[in-house]
């Protein structure tokens, strides 16, 4: 025979805040006929420490099998009730709060309205607590390690700092050597004047503190092809080619995954409508010219930017814009024009790069929707753009006058997009990127480092467009958040994900193709009637998403259960 | 109306709504102690992608003249996409109410963030006045006499 329902309901004053706009004498009265209801009182600050004992004791002395405490939002002293409910032998999904402060007391003008409204939300908790079960835990152990994926910065900084933390960590690099885009691009161009930070300098040091740690194991010329499991124990196949570029494949077993894959500069050649020659040049080229020092760049004079094009979020490529125009000015005092939209000065450090290049003598010209046009022919050796300035006025235009601006040099803006192959890599690993190819859906105020997936993150200028302190400063977030999942062995976690029914379950895939987090997972078997479906505990991040779309009704979720929803909507009074 | 205060039609409406924001914002009006018309009641969810269509209808059923589902704001759901299933499932179920006569706007959607507590009230007073035009879905008799049956039932 089951025990007898013992329910015990707390109110709490809150020093007279509650009670003052609620009538705590007709609520008693409503509920104490109630056959199932054992207890109900009025406390004053309940959740204070003394209060707490009390309220335990009271527990375990009436023997009360559910508990619903009216008082404050759970938001706030939620966690403060559970945990005295469990020290009180209760489990703590046999706890129900009632949010009779924010969501009652204060919004409601009149005294009788509050009231009513107390005993609706108070009898609704009552219905719906009668349907909650208790809701047991489990302990599993968990890999500690981790791989990264990607040598550049970002990539050696999580590196380093994992190891720090005492996570050995595994060092995937598809090129044969580390360092990322420090191998391509000359490193002494991309020297952050405002930050004072050499950037070459900066990689090396990092390069050889990686190689001389044990902790890292690194494997160059290798790529990610597979990941199964979800955090904790991921199993990863990698490829690795050896000397006679023959393919060599391993499985590790990793805790976590760090995509720290970097960015690339493209030159999106439909944007701009203009051929590239020996005179039209891109940044990249540019770049490569400046690197043979002087004899790169001999005999000429003038060089023309044109920037804007592309889009309007120059963070990153108006710092590499300022900066090869500044090296030019200084460094090869060549005279440096450059044409723009608009010159966006939104990160730290570029209204100091931007008055820098305004007193060393660079001449900055906007022009509006009319694009900037090439006018001379391509026998010559000087090139000629024209553009509609607007700051000249219209009367300049309509004289008849052209601006003209003749240079040795035109050089095109690039964009800078993620890496190549990185598309690739979503898919192996069921990450979502947004339309630009950057893996970052997640709320990015809120969540930036994460990605859908629990224990995979992303790092640095894969996920967006960033500059180097702010890829340091991610790679240590990320390194943090790392060790926050993986610094246990063993993992404690309450069984309240979403639960499949696989008597009911048929088979038809909607949960897993509908699994924001992918933690829904086919268990496939040799033998066809053994094939089901399965929930990765420690992925689930209990949304419950697959179960309002699950057609069979098979998943269930233990806080959120159908009929626990039914009976709190309940009727109204 | 004011001489006669008790038969005044209160509309009983349902907040369901997402735990990570509009259960926030709700909480946010209370403490800002904005004040919204009687006759509401807020019930939370994991995620508002959890609401499925017989919920809406299970309310109506049984005594609210409206039901909101409020979800977090577009692109900021922490679980990617909950919203927008929330919101279709909404389109279709409007749908299907006004196919056996029964006034869709009594069944609304809205994206609303944490700290919007004030918006929040706006949008429940903004309903209220919507479904008091619209008047009481059912006669109360019919209530009353599921009430009982309920009260058997559990």
């Amino acid at each position: 025979m089951p025990q007898r329902r013992k329910i015990g309901i707390f109110l709490c004053s809150c020093g007279n805040t509650i009670s003052k706009l609620i009538n705590f004498k007709e609520t008693i009265e409503y509920f104490k006929n109630f056959k199932e209801v054992e207890l109900i009182e009025e406390n004053s600050f309940l959740c204070k420490p003394e209060t707490l004992i009390s309220f335990k004791k009271k527990i375990k002395d009436n023997d009360l099998t559910e508990v619903i405490v009216a008082a404050c939002s759970p938001q706030l002293k939620g966690t403060i009730f559970k945990k005295a409910v469990e020290e009180a032998g209760l489990n703590f999904n046999l706890l129900s709060l009632v949010n009779l402060r924010e969501q009652c007391a204060m919004v409601y003008k009149e005294k009788e309205s509050s009231t009513k409204s107390a005993i609706d939300l108070i009898y609704s908790a009552l219905r719906r607590i009668k349907l909650q079960q208790p809701i047991s835990s489990k302990t599993v152990r968990i890999k500690q390690n981790a791989l990264v994926i990607g040598g550049g910065l970002a990539g050696l900084q999580t590196v380093i700092n994992l190891s720090k933390l005492g996570h050995p960590v595994v060092l995937l690099e598809r090129e044969s050597s580390l360092g990322g885009n420090i191998n391509i691009n000359s490193a002494s161009l991309i020297k952050y004047n405002h930050n004072n930070i050499n950037l070459k300098e900066l990689v090396n040091k990092k390069i050889e503190e990686v190689n001389n740690n044990s902790q890292i194991q690194i494997f160059t010329q290798a790529e990610l092809i597979k990941l199964e499991g979800s955090v904790g124990n991921f199993k990863a196949t990698i490829e690795i080619k050896d000397k006679d570029r023959k393919k060599k494949r391993k499985n590790l077993n990793v805790g976590s995954v760090v995509l720290a894959t970097g960015c690339q500069s493209y030159f999106p050649s439909e944007k701009y409508g203009i051929d590239l020659s020996s005179l039209v040049i891109t940044q990249s080229q540019l770049e490569k010219l400046m690197n043979f020092k002087k004899a790169g760049l001999n005999g000429i004079n003038t060089i023309c930017f044109i920037s804007g094009i592309i889009g309007d979020d120059q963070r990153v490529e108006g710092d590499r814009l300022l900066n090869q125009a500044l090296i030019l000015a200084t460094k090869y005092k060549i005279q440096v024009y450059i044409l723009c939209k608009n010159v966006y000065v939104a990160e730290e450090g570029l209204e100091e790069l931007y008055q820098q290049a305004q007193e060393k003598g660079i001449i900055f010209l906007k022009y509006d929707q009319k694009k900037p046009e090439i006018k001379s022919e391509a026998s010559t050796d000087k090139i000629d753009v024209s553009l509609y300035d607007s700051l000249l006025g219209k009367d300049f235009y309509d004289e008849g006058k052209e601006l003209i601006i003749s240079c040795d040099l035109l050089v095109l803006e690039e964009q800078i997009i993620p890496a190549s192959g990185s598309k690739k890599l979503s898919e192996i690993l069921q990450v979502g990127c947004d339309e630009e190819g950057f893996y970052q859906q997640k709320n990015i105020s809120l969540q930036p480092v994460f990605t859908n997936r629990k224990g995979i993150l992303v790092v640095g200028a894969c996920r967006g467009l960033m500059n180097i302190i702010q890829t340091l400063d991610d790679s240590g977030m990320a390194s943090l958040e790392i060790h926050n999942l993986l610094k246990e062995k063993l993992v404690r976690y309450n069984l309240d994900r979403a639960m499949v029914d696989n008597d009911k379950c048929t088979l038809c895939l909607t949960c897993m193709r509908v699994c924001p987090h992918k933690a829904i997972q086919l268990n496939e078997s040799k033998s066809p009637n053994q094939v089901s479906i399965k929930v990765n505990d420690l992925a689930c991040e209990i949304c419950g998403i697959c179960v309002s779309q699950c057609p069979a009704a098979a998943i269930t979720l233990p806080r959120y259960k159908n009929d626990q929803i039914m009976a709190e909507i309940g009727q109204t009074i | 109306m004011d001489s006669n205060n008790k038969n005044e039609f209160i509309p009983q409406i349902i907040v369901l709504c997402c735990e990570n924001s509009a259960y926030r914002a709700a909480d946010m009006a209370g403490t800002l102690k904005l004040s919204y018309p009687e006759g509401i009641r807020i019930v939370s969810f994991s995620c508002i992608g959890r609401v499925e269509e017989s919920h809406i209808l299970h309310a109506l059923e049984n005594g609210a003249d409206g039901v909101m589902i409020l979800g977090c704001l577009e692109d900021s759901c922490k679980f990617v996409d909950g919203d927008v299933r929330a919101k279709k499932k909404i389109v279709y179920l409007k749908k299907t109410l006004s196919e056996i006569d029964i006034d869709d706007a009594r069944v609304e959607f809205y994206n609303i963030s944490p700290n919007m507590g004030a918006k929040f009230v706006e949008l429940i007073t903004e309903m209220n006045k919507k479904i008091k035009e619209l008047g009481p879905l059912f006669k109360k008799d019919i209530i009353f006499k599921e009430e009982s049956e309920f009260e058997k039932k559990y």
